[in-house]
Protein backbone atom coordinates (compact mmCIF):
# COMPACT_ATOMS: atom_id res chain seq x y z
CA UNK A 1 0.00 0.00 0.00
CA UNK A 2 2.72 2.49 0.97
CA UNK A 3 4.50 1.79 -2.31
CA UNK A 4 1.55 3.38 -4.10
CA UNK A 5 0.62 6.02 -1.59
CA UNK A 6 3.26 8.58 -0.68
CA UNK A 7 3.16 10.70 2.50
CA UNK A 8 5.38 13.73 3.04
CA UNK A 9 6.86 12.61 6.38
CA UNK A 10 9.86 10.92 4.80
CA UNK A 11 10.83 14.09 2.95
CA UNK A 12 10.61 16.44 5.94
CA UNK A 13 13.89 18.02 6.98
CA UNK A 14 14.87 19.81 10.20
CA UNK A 15 14.99 22.96 8.11
CA UNK A 16 11.33 22.48 7.13
CA UNK A 17 10.36 22.02 10.78
CA UNK A 18 12.23 25.19 11.78
CA UNK A 19 10.40 27.04 9.00
CA UNK A 20 7.06 25.75 10.38
CA UNK A 21 7.98 27.33 13.71
CA UNK A 22 8.90 30.62 12.00
CA UNK A 23 5.63 30.52 10.03
CA UNK A 24 3.67 29.80 13.20
CA UNK A 25 5.41 32.69 14.97
CA UNK A 26 4.55 35.10 12.14
CA UNK A 27 0.92 33.99 12.09
CA UNK A 28 0.85 34.38 15.90
CA UNK A 29 2.32 37.89 15.68
CA UNK A 30 -0.23 38.84 13.04
CA UNK A 31 -3.29 37.41 14.80
CA UNK A 32 -2.52 37.70 18.52
CA UNK A 33 -0.31 40.80 18.53
CA UNK A 34 -1.95 42.47 15.48
CA UNK A 35 1.49 43.25 14.00
CA UNK A 36 1.03 43.99 10.27
CA UNK A 37 -1.56 41.15 10.12
CA UNK A 38 -2.49 41.94 6.52
CA UNK A 39 0.98 40.82 5.46
CA UNK A 40 2.37 38.63 8.20
CA UNK A 41 -0.56 36.18 8.13
CA UNK A 42 -0.33 35.49 4.36
CA UNK A 43 3.50 35.43 4.50
CA UNK A 44 3.38 32.95 7.39
CA UNK A 45 0.93 30.73 5.57
CA UNK A 46 2.97 30.99 2.34
CA UNK A 47 6.01 29.74 4.30
CA UNK A 48 3.95 26.77 5.52
CA UNK A 49 2.79 26.01 1.98
CA UNK A 50 6.26 25.96 0.47
CA UNK A 51 7.88 24.02 3.31
CA UNK A 52 5.49 21.10 3.19
CA UNK A 53 7.43 18.65 1.01
CA UNK A 54 5.93 17.30 -2.22
CA UNK A 55 3.10 19.85 -2.12
CA UNK A 56 4.11 21.30 -5.45
CA UNK A 57 2.67 24.78 -4.98
CA UNK A 58 6.07 26.36 -5.64
CA UNK A 59 8.73 24.38 -7.46
CA UNK A 60 12.39 25.39 -7.18
CA UNK A 61 15.30 24.85 -9.53
CA UNK A 62 18.40 23.10 -8.09
CA UNK A 63 20.07 26.55 -7.88
CA UNK A 64 17.38 27.73 -5.45
CA UNK A 65 15.38 29.91 -7.84
CA UNK A 66 11.65 29.48 -8.51
CA UNK A 67 11.27 27.21 -11.55
CA UNK A 68 10.90 29.08 -14.80
CA UNK A 69 7.31 29.46 -15.94
CA UNK A 70 6.76 28.67 -19.64
CA UNK A 71 4.81 30.95 -21.95
CA UNK A 72 1.02 30.94 -21.60
CA UNK A 73 0.60 28.19 -24.20
CA UNK A 74 2.51 25.61 -22.18
CA UNK A 75 1.44 26.82 -18.76
CA UNK A 76 -1.42 24.44 -18.07
CA UNK A 77 0.53 21.40 -19.24
CA UNK A 78 3.50 22.41 -17.07
CA UNK A 79 1.26 22.67 -14.00
CA UNK A 80 -0.32 19.31 -14.89
CA UNK A 81 3.11 17.68 -15.19
CA UNK A 82 4.12 19.13 -11.80
CA UNK A 83 6.98 21.16 -13.32
CA UNK A 84 5.62 24.36 -11.79
CA UNK A 85 3.00 25.21 -9.17
CA UNK A 86 0.32 27.87 -8.82
CA UNK A 87 2.62 30.07 -6.76
CA UNK A 88 5.29 29.89 -9.48
CA UNK A 89 2.74 31.47 -11.80
CA UNK A 90 1.84 34.17 -9.26
CA UNK A 91 5.53 34.87 -8.66
CA UNK A 92 6.45 35.13 -12.33
CA UNK A 93 3.47 37.15 -13.52
CA UNK A 94 2.88 39.12 -10.32
CA UNK A 95 6.19 39.84 -8.66
CA UNK A 96 8.99 39.12 -11.10
CA UNK A 97 7.09 41.19 -13.64
CA UNK A 98 6.76 43.93 -10.92
CA UNK A 99 2.98 44.15 -11.52
CA UNK A 100 1.84 43.53 -7.92
CA UNK A 101 4.16 45.95 -6.05
CA UNK A 102 3.42 48.71 -8.53
CA UNK A 103 -0.35 48.26 -8.35
CA UNK A 104 -0.15 48.14 -4.55
CA UNK A 105 1.66 51.49 -4.68
CA UNK A 106 -1.23 52.86 -6.77
CA UNK A 107 -3.57 51.85 -3.96
CA UNK A 108 -1.24 53.38 -1.36
CA UNK A 109 -1.30 56.65 -3.34
CA UNK A 110 -5.10 56.59 -3.27
CA UNK A 111 -4.95 56.34 0.52
CA UNK A 112 -2.33 59.06 1.02
CA UNK A 113 -3.11 62.56 2.23
CA UNK A 114 -0.26 64.84 1.13
CA UNK A 115 -1.65 68.01 2.72
CA UNK A 116 0.82 68.00 5.65
CA UNK A 117 3.72 67.68 3.18
CA UNK A 118 2.33 70.44 0.94
CA UNK A 119 1.80 72.72 3.93
CA UNK A 120 5.44 72.30 5.05
CA UNK A 121 7.61 71.50 1.99
CA UNK A 122 10.77 71.27 4.14
CA UNK A 123 9.34 67.84 5.04
CA UNK A 124 10.96 66.61 1.83
CA UNK A 125 14.37 67.39 3.30
CA UNK A 126 13.59 65.28 6.36
CA UNK A 127 12.35 62.46 4.12
CA UNK A 128 15.61 62.63 2.15
CA UNK A 129 17.82 62.75 5.25
CA UNK A 130 16.02 59.74 6.70
CA UNK A 131 17.37 57.72 3.77
CA UNK A 132 20.77 57.88 5.50
CA UNK A 133 20.12 54.42 6.93
CA UNK A 134 19.69 52.99 3.43
CA UNK A 135 23.13 54.15 2.33
CA UNK A 136 24.94 53.35 5.59
CA UNK A 137 23.62 49.79 5.43
CA UNK A 138 24.52 49.56 1.75
CA UNK A 139 28.14 50.28 2.74
CA UNK A 140 28.14 47.81 5.65
CA UNK A 141 26.40 45.05 3.69
CA UNK A 142 28.65 45.40 0.65
CA UNK A 143 31.93 45.68 2.54
CA UNK A 144 31.01 42.70 4.74
CA UNK A 145 31.54 40.51 1.70
CA UNK A 146 28.22 38.72 2.30
CA UNK A 147 26.39 40.63 -0.42
CA UNK A 148 27.26 41.95 -3.86
CA UNK A 149 26.48 45.58 -4.76
CA UNK A 150 22.94 44.92 -6.00
CA UNK A 151 22.06 42.75 -3.00
CA UNK A 152 23.52 45.31 -0.59
CA UNK A 153 21.31 48.01 -2.12
CA UNK A 154 18.24 45.84 -1.57
CA UNK A 155 19.22 45.17 2.05
CA UNK A 156 19.78 48.89 2.55
CA UNK A 157 16.41 49.94 1.18
CA UNK A 158 14.72 48.15 4.08
CA UNK A 159 15.70 51.33 5.97
CA UNK A 160 13.36 53.33 3.75
CA UNK A 161 10.61 51.43 5.52
CA UNK A 162 8.29 51.39 2.56
CA UNK A 163 7.04 48.02 1.26
CA UNK A 164 6.35 48.44 -2.46
CA UNK A 165 9.68 50.17 -3.36
CA UNK A 166 11.52 47.47 -1.37
CA UNK A 167 9.75 44.65 -3.22
CA UNK A 168 10.10 46.44 -6.57
CA UNK A 169 13.85 47.01 -6.20
CA UNK A 170 14.60 43.54 -4.82
CA UNK A 171 12.59 41.77 -7.53
CA UNK A 172 14.70 43.64 -10.07
CA UNK A 173 18.17 43.48 -8.49
CA UNK A 174 18.25 40.50 -6.11
CA UNK A 175 15.23 38.20 -6.64
CA UNK A 176 16.89 35.43 -4.61
CA UNK A 177 16.70 37.62 -1.49
CA UNK A 178 13.11 38.74 -2.08
CA UNK A 179 11.67 36.46 0.61
CA UNK A 180 13.88 37.41 3.57
CA UNK A 181 14.11 41.10 2.59
CA UNK A 182 10.33 41.52 2.24
CA UNK A 183 9.69 39.60 5.45
CA UNK A 184 12.22 41.66 7.42
CA UNK A 185 11.02 44.95 5.89
CA UNK A 186 7.38 44.40 6.83
CA UNK A 187 8.17 42.90 10.25
CA UNK A 188 10.43 45.80 11.20
CA UNK A 189 7.84 48.34 10.05
CA UNK A 190 5.59 46.89 12.72
CA UNK A 191 8.47 47.22 15.20
CA UNK A 192 8.97 50.96 14.60
CA UNK A 193 7.36 51.85 17.98
CA UNK A 194 10.08 49.75 19.64
CA UNK A 195 13.02 50.64 17.37
CA UNK A 196 12.70 54.43 17.09
CA UNK A 197 12.18 55.77 20.66
CA UNK A 198 15.64 54.75 22.02
CA UNK A 199 17.38 56.40 19.05
CA UNK A 200 15.26 59.54 19.42
CA UNK A 201 15.99 59.72 23.18
CA UNK A 202 19.70 59.20 22.57
CA UNK A 203 19.99 62.00 20.02
CA UNK A 204 17.68 64.67 21.50
CA UNK A 205 17.48 66.46 24.82
CA UNK A 206 14.24 66.62 26.78
CA UNK A 207 14.16 70.36 26.01
CA UNK A 208 14.31 69.66 22.26
CA UNK A 209 11.58 66.99 22.50
CA UNK A 210 9.38 69.50 24.33
CA UNK A 211 9.59 72.20 21.63
CA UNK A 212 6.01 73.35 21.08
CA UNK A 213 4.56 73.50 17.57
CA UNK A 214 1.22 75.14 16.78
CA UNK A 215 -1.25 72.32 16.16
CA UNK A 216 -2.65 73.86 12.95
CA UNK A 217 -0.84 73.61 9.62
CA UNK A 218 -1.69 76.17 6.90
CA UNK A 219 -4.78 75.54 4.79
CA UNK A 220 -4.06 73.69 1.53
CA UNK A 221 -6.41 74.47 -1.36
CA UNK A 222 -7.97 71.79 -3.54
CA UNK A 223 -6.08 73.10 -6.58
CA UNK A 224 -2.76 72.71 -4.73
CA UNK A 225 -3.68 69.15 -3.86
CA UNK A 226 -4.37 68.41 -7.53
CA UNK A 227 -1.26 70.13 -8.86
CA UNK A 228 1.01 68.43 -6.30
CA UNK A 229 1.01 64.81 -7.59
CA UNK A 230 1.28 65.91 -11.22
CA UNK A 231 4.18 68.30 -10.55
CA UNK A 232 6.04 65.90 -8.27
CA UNK A 233 5.69 63.11 -10.81
CA UNK A 234 6.94 65.21 -13.74
CA UNK A 235 9.94 66.64 -11.88
CA UNK A 236 10.93 63.35 -10.20
CA UNK A 237 10.54 61.52 -13.52
CA UNK A 238 12.82 64.01 -15.27
CA UNK A 239 15.45 63.89 -12.52
CA UNK A 240 15.36 60.12 -11.83
CA UNK A 241 13.76 58.37 -14.82
CA UNK A 242 14.07 54.90 -13.27
CA UNK A 243 11.72 55.97 -10.49
CA UNK A 244 8.89 56.59 -12.97
CA UNK A 245 7.04 53.28 -12.40
CA UNK A 246 6.98 53.74 -8.62
CA UNK A 247 6.35 57.47 -8.38
CA UNK A 248 4.02 57.34 -11.39
CA UNK A 249 1.75 54.78 -9.75
CA UNK A 250 1.95 56.48 -6.35
CA UNK A 251 1.06 59.90 -7.72
CA UNK A 252 -1.60 58.56 -10.10
CA UNK A 253 -3.32 56.88 -7.16
CA UNK A 254 -3.14 60.16 -5.26
CA UNK A 255 -4.58 62.11 -8.19
CA UNK A 256 -7.56 59.75 -8.23
CA UNK A 257 -8.09 60.62 -4.55
CA UNK A 258 -7.80 64.40 -4.79
CA UNK A 259 -9.31 65.12 -8.22
CA UNK A 260 -12.81 65.14 -6.77
CA UNK A 261 -14.29 63.43 -9.84
CA UNK A 262 -12.82 59.93 -9.55
CA UNK A 263 -13.97 59.03 -6.07
CA UNK A 264 -15.21 55.60 -7.17
CA UNK A 265 -11.82 54.77 -8.72
CA UNK A 266 -9.98 56.01 -5.62
CA UNK A 267 -12.26 53.95 -3.37
CA UNK A 268 -11.69 50.85 -5.53
CA UNK A 269 -7.92 51.37 -5.62
CA UNK A 270 -7.70 51.81 -1.86
CA UNK A 271 -10.21 49.06 -1.02
CA UNK A 272 -10.67 45.53 -2.31
CA UNK A 273 -8.16 46.11 -5.13
CA UNK A 274 -5.20 46.72 -2.79
CA UNK A 275 -6.41 44.03 -0.38
CA UNK A 276 -6.39 41.31 -3.06
CA UNK A 277 -2.96 42.36 -4.29
CA UNK A 278 -1.59 42.49 -0.74
CA UNK A 279 -2.56 38.94 0.14
CA UNK A 280 -1.28 37.67 -3.21
CA UNK A 281 2.00 39.44 -2.47
CA UNK A 282 2.15 38.05 1.06
CA UNK A 283 1.38 34.51 0.02
CA UNK A 284 3.88 34.53 -2.84
CA UNK A 285 6.61 36.15 -0.73
CA UNK A 286 6.04 33.50 1.93
CA UNK A 287 6.45 30.86 -0.75
CA UNK A 288 9.87 32.32 -1.55
CA UNK A 289 11.16 31.03 1.76
CA UNK A 290 11.80 27.29 1.59
CA UNK A 291 14.23 26.20 4.32
CA UNK A 292 17.23 25.81 1.98
CA UNK A 293 16.87 29.38 0.68
CA UNK A 294 15.88 31.12 3.93
CA UNK A 295 18.14 29.49 6.53
CA UNK A 296 21.41 31.14 5.54
CA UNK A 297 23.91 33.56 7.07
CA UNK A 298 22.63 36.16 4.61
CA UNK A 299 19.18 36.06 6.22
CA UNK A 300 20.69 36.51 9.69
CA UNK A 301 22.75 39.42 8.39
CA UNK A 302 19.63 41.02 6.86
CA UNK A 303 17.82 40.77 10.20
CA UNK A 304 20.71 42.53 11.97
CA UNK A 305 21.40 45.13 9.30
CA UNK A 306 17.75 46.20 9.19
CA UNK A 307 18.05 47.44 12.79
CA UNK A 308 21.07 49.53 11.78
CA UNK A 309 19.13 50.89 8.80
CA UNK A 310 16.21 52.00 10.98
CA UNK A 311 18.54 53.54 13.58
CA UNK A 312 20.51 55.59 11.03
CA UNK A 313 17.33 56.55 9.16
CA UNK A 314 15.85 57.92 12.38
CA UNK A 315 19.11 59.71 13.16
CA UNK A 316 19.31 61.24 9.68
CA UNK A 317 15.82 62.72 9.97
CA UNK A 318 16.55 64.09 13.45
CA UNK A 319 19.85 65.68 12.39
CA UNK A 320 18.17 67.31 9.37
CA UNK A 321 15.50 68.85 11.60
CA UNK A 322 18.18 70.12 13.99
CA UNK A 323 20.04 71.62 11.03
CA UNK A 324 16.91 73.41 9.82
CA UNK A 325 16.41 74.79 13.34
CA UNK A 326 19.71 76.67 13.01
CA UNK A 327 18.18 78.80 10.25
CA UNK A 328 14.53 79.34 11.27
CA UNK A 329 12.97 81.64 13.88
CA UNK A 330 10.04 79.39 14.74
CA UNK A 331 11.78 76.21 15.94
CA UNK A 332 10.70 72.80 14.71
CA UNK A 333 10.47 69.90 17.13
CA UNK A 334 13.37 67.75 15.79
CA UNK A 335 11.43 64.56 16.42
CA UNK A 336 9.25 65.23 13.37
CA UNK A 337 12.40 64.63 11.26
CA UNK A 338 12.48 61.07 12.57
CA UNK A 339 9.12 60.46 10.90
CA UNK A 340 10.95 60.74 7.56
CA UNK A 341 11.48 56.99 8.02
CA UNK A 342 8.19 56.53 6.29
CA UNK A 343 6.55 53.47 7.99
CA UNK A 344 3.22 55.26 7.55
CA UNK A 345 1.69 56.08 10.02
CA UNK A 346 3.63 54.29 12.78
CA UNK A 347 6.63 56.62 12.97
CA UNK A 348 4.34 59.70 13.01
CA UNK A 349 2.45 58.10 15.91
CA UNK A 350 5.73 57.46 17.75
CA UNK A 351 6.60 61.16 17.40
CA UNK A 352 3.12 62.18 18.57
CA UNK A 353 3.37 59.95 21.65
CA UNK A 354 6.89 61.05 22.57
CA UNK A 355 5.99 64.69 21.93
CA UNK A 356 3.08 64.48 24.37
CA UNK A 357 5.27 62.78 26.97
CA UNK A 358 7.77 65.64 26.79
CA UNK A 359 5.17 68.41 26.56
CA UNK A 360 1.50 67.50 27.10
CA UNK A 361 0.41 70.61 25.15
CA UNK A 362 2.09 69.33 21.98
CA UNK A 363 0.10 67.72 19.20
CA UNK A 364 2.71 66.69 16.62
CA UNK A 365 0.84 64.07 14.59
CA UNK A 366 -0.01 66.27 11.60
CA UNK A 367 3.46 67.85 11.64
CA UNK A 368 5.03 64.38 11.58
CA UNK A 369 2.76 63.13 8.79
CA UNK A 370 4.47 65.56 6.37
CA UNK A 371 7.94 63.96 6.63
CA UNK A 372 6.22 60.55 6.82
CA UNK A 373 4.70 61.00 3.32
CA UNK A 374 7.85 62.71 2.02
CA UNK A 375 9.77 59.64 3.18
CA UNK A 376 7.63 57.45 0.91
CA UNK A 377 8.49 59.68 -2.06
CA UNK A 378 12.17 59.69 -1.04
CA UNK A 379 12.35 55.88 -0.88
CA UNK A 380 10.90 55.65 -4.39
CA UNK A 381 13.53 58.12 -5.59
CA UNK A 382 16.27 56.04 -3.91
CA UNK A 383 14.93 52.87 -5.57
CA UNK A 384 15.13 54.66 -8.93
CA UNK A 385 18.69 55.84 -8.21
CA UNK A 386 19.80 52.31 -7.25
CA UNK A 387 18.22 50.90 -10.40
CA UNK A 388 19.93 53.53 -12.52
CA UNK A 389 23.33 52.84 -10.93
CA UNK A 390 23.28 49.09 -10.48
CA UNK A 391 21.07 47.56 -13.15
CA UNK B 1 37.32 42.10 -3.51
CA UNK B 2 35.66 45.33 -2.49
CA UNK B 3 35.21 47.91 -5.22
CA UNK B 4 35.63 51.15 -3.27
CA UNK B 5 34.71 53.21 -6.34
CA UNK B 6 31.33 51.51 -6.35
CA UNK B 7 30.91 52.25 -2.62
CA UNK B 8 31.73 55.92 -3.16
CA UNK B 9 29.57 56.19 -6.25
CA UNK B 10 26.49 54.44 -4.89
CA UNK B 11 26.60 55.52 -1.24
CA UNK B 12 28.10 59.02 -1.60
CA UNK B 13 26.68 59.86 -5.01
CA UNK B 14 23.36 58.15 -4.37
CA UNK B 15 22.72 59.91 -1.07
CA UNK B 16 23.83 63.23 -2.54
CA UNK B 17 21.46 62.87 -5.49
CA UNK B 18 18.62 61.86 -3.15
CA UNK B 19 19.10 65.01 -1.07
CA UNK B 20 19.35 67.17 -4.18
CA UNK B 21 16.24 65.70 -5.83
CA UNK B 22 14.17 66.05 -2.67
CA UNK B 23 15.36 69.66 -2.15
CA UNK B 24 14.23 70.43 -5.71
CA UNK B 25 10.85 68.78 -5.00
CA UNK B 26 10.46 70.80 -1.80
CA UNK B 27 11.29 74.04 -3.63
CA UNK B 28 8.69 73.24 -6.29
CA UNK B 29 6.05 72.41 -3.69
CA UNK B 30 6.89 75.66 -1.87
CA UNK B 31 6.73 77.71 -5.11
CA UNK B 32 3.38 76.20 -6.14
CA UNK B 33 2.03 76.95 -2.66
CA UNK B 34 3.32 80.52 -2.81
CA UNK B 35 1.76 81.18 -6.22
CA UNK B 36 -1.54 79.64 -5.11
CA UNK B 37 -1.67 81.73 -1.95
CA UNK B 38 -0.85 84.95 -3.88
CA UNK B 39 -3.43 84.30 -6.60
CA UNK B 40 -6.01 83.50 -3.94
CA UNK B 41 -5.17 86.63 -1.98
CA UNK B 42 -5.47 88.97 -5.03
CA UNK B 43 -9.20 88.47 -5.80
CA UNK B 44 -9.95 88.86 -2.09
CA UNK B 45 -8.07 92.20 -2.03
CA UNK B 46 -9.93 93.40 -5.17
CA UNK B 47 -13.27 92.40 -3.65
CA UNK B 48 -12.40 94.29 -0.47
CA UNK B 49 -11.45 97.42 -2.48
CA UNK B 50 -14.73 97.25 -4.48
CA UNK B 51 -16.70 97.35 -1.24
Amino acid sequence: MFGLYETAFGSLSWGNILMFLIAGFLIYLGIAKKMEPILLVPIGFGILMVNLPLGGLMIYSPEGFPAEVPTLGGLIQAIGRGEIGLLNVLYTYGIESEVIPLLIFLGVGAMTDFRPTIARPVSFLFGAAAQLGVFVVFIIAYTSGLFNGSEAACVGIIGGSDGPPTVYLTAALAPRLLGPITLVAYSYMALVPILQPPVIRLLTTKKERAIFMKPQLRHVSKLEEIIFPVMIFIVAALLVPKSVPLIGMFMFGNLLRVSGVTERLAQSASGVFIDVLTFLLGLTVGALMPAEVFLTTQTLAIIGLAVVAFAFGTAGGLWAAKLVNLFVKEKINPMIGAAGVSAVPMSARVVQKMGQEANPKNFLLMHAMGPNMAGAVATSVVAGIFLGMLM
Amino acid sequence: MIDWNLVAEVAGGGFGITILVLIILSLIAWLVGLVMQKTKAKPEETAAKDK
